[in-house]
């Protein structure tokens, strides 16, 4: 019987994650590369991506390879973003003994505009360096968009300063990644199976400065809750990389199949 | 116009294909509680969804069961037709007239939960999943935030007016933003086109993190929007807050030829 490797588009995404031990489920405290304090993330200059973990161990919402070392399937790649994401609205809180709490309203500007400004990404295909580029020249191509707001009585009144912060890196636009084939001039990367590939986030030493300044654990979100009581809870920080492209599978049954 | 193919049944029939988007959406609100028909997958509040294993869509609802504007599958569970997938997209539904309120025993009488639709919008699709299968075939698994919603709101600006310094409790203005640009062609595209047969099953599921399903057990509501009826009233109206999230398959199904100025 002869088999036929088929072509169908699949992204190949890897996250890095910074939230404290409250906010951490099931085995994500022990998740390799992912860290419960942005100095200990500041601590390291590279971090590896697609090379540690599987959505086995991170879930699929923070990666999708089956396989944590290896291609699961031969690979062209097209394009390759970044995404640093975080929590839109601004009303986090560090507790800090006296008074109780901060307002670290940058942290989400630091995060999702300062930090892809000053780091970079080095992809590697085998031993092949592809590319070297600064975070910023990788915007991922979504994100969030639009939103504002204004603040009323009530809120001076309820929850003290809040805002909401609608933060992307680019344009959130899903051709506006750094397009490996420079709009159809070229081929795409071809990635064999089981090859190694590897996406390294390098932090500048401004970088590693400024997180090592950090407060110890990232801030949390605050809620009100009907009995006037409040609750904290644990903000998430991440960095996702993603290759978009198409992956070569065996034929499947399909309208075209023959 | 593409032909696909010619059976010849007492006469010369012609599939055609039709420009097309299966649109399936699951809601969560105050209002599922009180529809006069109670839709499957739909949920009263953020902790039930939050407590469900995944969101499913394109095998749960049609357009009978719910209204057109949230669904438009013919047949329930298998494919009405023959389709071509170009593109997918996933947008997160936010209450867009304001904050939903929670009504509470103490004054002002209620809480603004101003931080709900910006975690929905902007913070949910970072920390979910989906899986787009035809039949046992798993042809996506991406993150959400990466299925653009392709569609929304483009709004202006906002001030802070006098109201809202000043002695009457106007709710804050808010403008809700989108998951990316909301633009038709800002949809994650697929290469090679996704060839569905008909009656064959299609089913996409969106799967939270254990921390996206923590937030949500936390998140009280969705409570209502309150908007008040005119400048020199007090009288409001309370519109239960809609959330939701819906989930498009872009492309062309296939149909018999109809009457058209080329046929």
């Amino acid at each position: 019987m002869d088999y036929k490797n088929v072509l169908e588009s699949s992204p190949i995404y890897d996250s890095i994650v910074i939230c404290s031990a409250d906010g951490m489920y099931g085995n994500e405290a022990q998740i390799p590369g992912w860290f419960q304090t942005f100095p200990l993330f500041g601590q390291r200059q590279e971090h590896g991506l697609f090379k540690t973990r599987t959505e086995a161990i991170a879930g699929l919402s923070y990666n999708n390879q089956q396989v944590s070392d290896r291609t699961d399937f031969a690979f062209h790649a097209y394009s390759l973003g970044v995404c640093f994401w975080g929590v839109p609205c601004q009303d986090l809180f560090v507790e800090t003994g006296e008074p109780d709490v901060l307002f670290p309203s940058q942290l989400n500007t630091f995060w999702m505009g300062d930090l892809p400004n000053s780091s970079a990404i080095e992809f590697r295909v085998g031993s092949d360096v592809i590319l070297t580029e600064k975070c910023l020249g990788l915007p991922p191509g979504y994100g969030p968009s639009g939103g504002g707001y204004a603040l009323g009585v009530d809120q001076t009144f309820w929850a003290g300063p809040c805002g909401f912060q609608y933060t992307s890196q680019g344009v959130p636009f899903i051709t506006n990644r750094f397009d490996f084939t420079i709009n159809g001039r070229q081929k795409p990367i071809a990635i064999p199976r089981n090859a190694t590939i590897e996406a390294k986030l390098k932090l500048s030493e401004w970088c590693r400065d400024a997180l090592a300044l950090m407060v110890n654990s990232p801030s949390v979100m605050y809620f009100q809750l009907s009995n006037s009581d409040s609750l904290y809870f644990p903000t998430r920080y991440g960095i996702t990389v993603s290759l978009y492209g198409i992956r070569e599978v065996q034929q499947r049954g399909q309208l075209s199949a023959t | 116009m593409n032909q696909e193919k010619t059976v010849m049944v007492g006469g010369e029939l012609l599939n055609v294909g039709e420009a097309f988007t299966l649109t399936d959406t699951v809601l969560i609100s105050s209002h599922v509680d009180t529809l006069s028909t109670p839709v499957p997958g739909w949920f009263g509040t953020f902790a039930l969804a939050g407590a469900a294993n995944k969101l499913p869509f394109f095998n749960v609802r049609n357009s009978a069961i719910c209204d057109e504007a949230w669904n438009n599958q013919d047949t329930r569970d298998t494919a009405a037709f023959g389709m071509r997938i170009l593109s997918i997209s996933v947008r997160w539904i936010v209450p867009l007239a304001g904050n939903p309120r929670e009504n509470i025993a103490v004054p002002p009488y209620y809480i603004e939960h101003y931080e709900q639709p910006p975690l929905w919008t902007a913070f949910m699709p970072m920390n979910s999943a989906l899986i787009l299968r035809v039949q046992q075939d798993e042809k996506l698994k991406a993150q959400c935030s990466m299925l653009s919603a392709g569609s929304g709101i483009v709004t202006g600006g906002f001030g802070q007016g006098g109201e809202a310094a000043g002695f009457l409790e106007f709710q804050s203005v808010t403008a809700q933003g989108n998951m990316g640009v909301p633009h038709q062609r800002n949809k994650f595209a697929f290469p090679e086109v996704i060839d569905i047969p008909r009656r064959a099953s299609v089913n996409a599921e969106i799967i939270f993190s254990d921390y996206a399903k923590a937030l949500l057990s936390h998140m009280t509501g969705p409570g209502d929007v309150t908007i008040y009826q005119s400048a020199d009233s007090e009288d409001t109206v309370n519109i239960p807050a809609i959330f939701g999230v819906q989930v498009e398959l872009k492309g062309q199904r296939l149909v018999q030829q109809r009457g058209q100025l080329h046929a």
